[in-house]
């Protein structure tokens, strides 16, 4: 198994319902699968402009930042251990 | 004529007559409406060396061809002329119900010059015109004045624009205000109206013009009510208004502090969740809204128990870039500010640039007559009330970081604005393209004509091939955020609120619905290009070369701490790469007489260059 750590920040706290999570997932599982736990857990929350439920993912422009890297790609494999940002990317005002 | 009514209000205040002003059906074709239709209408009347104060400098108030349809997110106006702040093409925006009201009095626009001989207000319906005596008025808030003249009215069908004390007293960052706390605040087009002795404009209607295929624009008006339902943007303004991005913005180092010298700090206490959290807040929305992005806070205080609530750009500058995080002075300097019909940015601006002299025992408590700090909401509100009243070295900040420079001696490379207009809140060094997009706009530094922060964190506009791309390199992004500038500034034209989740060819099909001119997206280009060039030219007439074309240093210089440390946008790059896209001349900064002629401006280009 392995650790994930995760942080939403801003709005997107909000909306998902915490500010940081930790989710415990098998060695060698990638960032698709932390997006399916992260939607079985918090998906409830989640406005549906936000949240694609049927994929499972975020339907909006949301950056995720780990370790040292931005994750581009749901097949992209998590590092154990890995601490990883939240940020919906959406500005104005 | 559809989607218009084909004619303004022309006002001459000095004579007290008013007429109709026919408008050209190709004038409509080529520059559509609003703030665009505006810069063609001024054009004429523009003199080299004018001052903006004068009485034959007009001042124009313009509807565009959505205002008053079904299409959601159109009832906007723009307020132009030359602005009294910078010298230049000035104009600015407000929401709310008085663009419906004006265009429902049976006018596309108002057209006015002159002075009043004593203070006036402008009624308007669709039966009359009428000059009337406003003495009674000169010297109230934009509150009062708009109570007393609906009860004097006695017709709550009516909507008033006005200026405040700040517009009467020609303050130079006066702003317009409507619908209670709606503001058109930037360019100081409030002290225009106020150099006229206008203090109100009341109008009242519900005319509409027929569109040319109504069923066509309704089945379009559904689609754009669904993009806005479905926009994530349009969510999080109608839970949070625009103080959503507060954190966001300071995390992506977007949101400045501490005059432009810092963008780490503890936001928190400053957010649009906090606002929730810390008072009753209501949605304010202009009329045919569904987003409402405007907050009402109730029971703020025991005398004050309704406020409009602060937008980002008002919480960012009285809040971190003043270094305040006090949540209750923050609301009660944007009360001020709105009661006295003063311009938010460039006021907190004026004030954060203040607190840095200060610091560097410029402004001391000797000369200032107050111990001004960073943080000091108390110190910050009792500056303002000395720029609202004129007292003191209120006085010196009421003329703008620029002025405030050259009294105190220092580098005008300290001041925060561009052309004379005061910085808004978002960073050129997070988001290089918006750098260039304030060097260049049309009306000095304006986040509006061109928010390249949005096209960066992926909302592009793939018809025009403007993508996102590294949001802190240079090389690349003068062409995109030209031709972006030209799509935004169509926004002004259309009076269009800039949150409006619509594509170039919704708004394509959209205009040619109710004009029944055909437009296509690539006219629609044309057309914003057209605006932005025109506008240029006025500006070019009254002085303004490619020196004016600059981000101050205090912009510019990297910061030590945060995601954008290091970073400082390459502007020669970018700006090279900007006039080429716009075919301007680099020597000059004029428009070449060439692309003048290609965008059907040929009287412009002899007039420029004659």
């Amino acid at each position: 198994m392995m650790q994930i750590e995760t942080l939403f920040y801003g709005i997107l706290a909000d909306w998902v319902g915490t500010q940081e999570a930790s989710f415990d997932l098998p060695a060698g599982s990638t960032f698709r699968d932390l997006l399916t736990a992260i939607g079985n857990r918090y998906e409830q929350n989640m406005p549906e402009q936000l949240w694609d439920r049927e994929e499972s993912l975020f339907k909006s422009q949301v950056l995720a930042e780990g370790r040292d890297r931005i994750i581009e790609t749901p097949q992209t494999p998590l590092l154990e251990g890995e601490r990883i940002k939240f940020f919906l990317m959406l500005a104005g005002g | 004529m559809n989607g218009y009514h084909g004619r303004f209000l022309k006002v001459d205040l000095s004579a007290g007559q008013t007429q109709d002003m026919p408008l050209a059906e190709n004038d409509l074709k080529k520059f559509i409406g609003g703030a665009s239709l505006a810069a063609k209408l001024i054009y004429d009347h523009v003199q080299s060396g004018m001052d903006p104060l004068a009485p034959e400098s007009p001042l124009v108030f313009a509807t565009g061809p959505f205002t008053a349809t079904s299409i959601p997110m159109v009832s906007r106006y723009a307020v132009c002329g030359i602005s009294p702040q910078t010298g230049y093409w000035g104009e600015a925006t407000s929401g709310g119900v008085f663009p419906f009201r004006l265009k429902g009095a049976g006018y596309d626009g108002l057209f006015i010059t002159g002075r009043a001989d004593k203070p006036c207000c402008l009624v308007i319906d669709p039966e009359s015109a009428e000059i009337r005596d406003a003495s009674h008025l000169w010297g109230k808030d934009i509150y009062e004045t708009q109570d007393v003249l609906k009860n004097e009215l006695e017709d709550k069908g009516f909507s008033i624009a006005c200026i405040g004390v700040a517009g009467e007293k020609l303050l130079t960052y006066a702003g317009i205000m409507n619908d209670a706390g709606r503001a058109a605040g930037r360019c100081g087009l409030g002290a225009l109206m106020g150099s006229k002795n206008l203090k109100a404009i009341a109008v009242k209607g519900n005319l509409r013009p027929d569109a040319a295929d109504g069923q066509k624009m309704n089945e379009l008006a559904k689609g754009a009510a669904a993009a806005v339902r479905d926009n994530m943007l349009s969510v999080a303004f109608r839970e949070y208004g625009t103080m959503m991005y507060m954190d966001m913005g300071m995390i992506l180092g977007d949101a400045p502090g501490k005059y432009f010298t810092k963008n780490v700090y503890q936001v928190e206490a400053v957010t649009g969740q906090a606002l929730r959290q810390a008072y009753t807040v209501e949605n304010y929305a202009c009329l045919g809204c569904p987003v409402g992005c405007g907050r009402e806070i109730k029971d703020f205080k025991p005398d004050l128990d309704k406020v409009d609530g602060p937008e980002y750009e008002t919480a960012v500058a009285f809040g971190p870039l003043c270094m305040n995080f006090d949540l209750e002075s923050i609301i009660e300097a944007n009360h001020l500010c709105n009661a006295h019909g003063l311009d938010t940015i460039s006021a907190g601006v004026s004030i954060a640039y203040a607190m840095y002299l200060a610091e560097q025992g410029v402004l001391t408590k000797d000369k200032a007559g107050l111990d001004i700090k960073w943080g000091d909401g108390q110190v910050m509100l009792k500056l303002l009330n000395m720029i609202i009243n004129q007292e003191g070295i209120g006085r010196v900040l009421a003329r703008g970081t620029l002025k405030m420079a050259e009294e105190f001696g220092r580098d005008p490379d300290e001041a925060a604005q561009v052309k004379g207009l005061e910085m808004p809140m978002h960073e050129g060094r997070a988001f290089h393209g918006l750098a260039v997009s304030y060097a260049t706009g049309p009306r000095g530094a304006c986040h509006l004509k061109g928010d390249y922060y949005n096209i960066d964190l992926g909302a592009g506009i793939a018809e025009y091939g403007i993508m996102a791309s590294e949001r802190m390199v240079s090389a690349g992004k003068g062409g995109y955020a030209a031709k972006f500038q030209s799509f935004k500034d169509l926004f002004d034209a259309l009076t269009l609120c800039k949150f409006a989740p619509y594509s170039p060819t919704q708004i394509s099909q959209i205009l040619s619905a109710i004009t029944g001119w055909e437009y296509t997206p690539d006219d629609l280009l044309a057309a914003g290009d057209r605006s932005v060039n025109i506008k240029r030219a006025i500006s070019n007439k009254l002085g303004l070369t490619r020196d004016g074309d600059k981000l101050p240093k205090v912009c510019l210089e990297p910061l030590t701490e945060g995601i954008t440390a290091g970073q400082s946008p390459d502007m020669d790059l970018m700006l090279k790469d900007y006039y080429t896209s716009r075919s301007w001349d680099w020597n000059t900064g004029k428009p070449t007489k060439e692309k003048l002629n290609e965008l059907g401006l040929t009287e412009v280009a002899e007039d420029l260059y004659s």
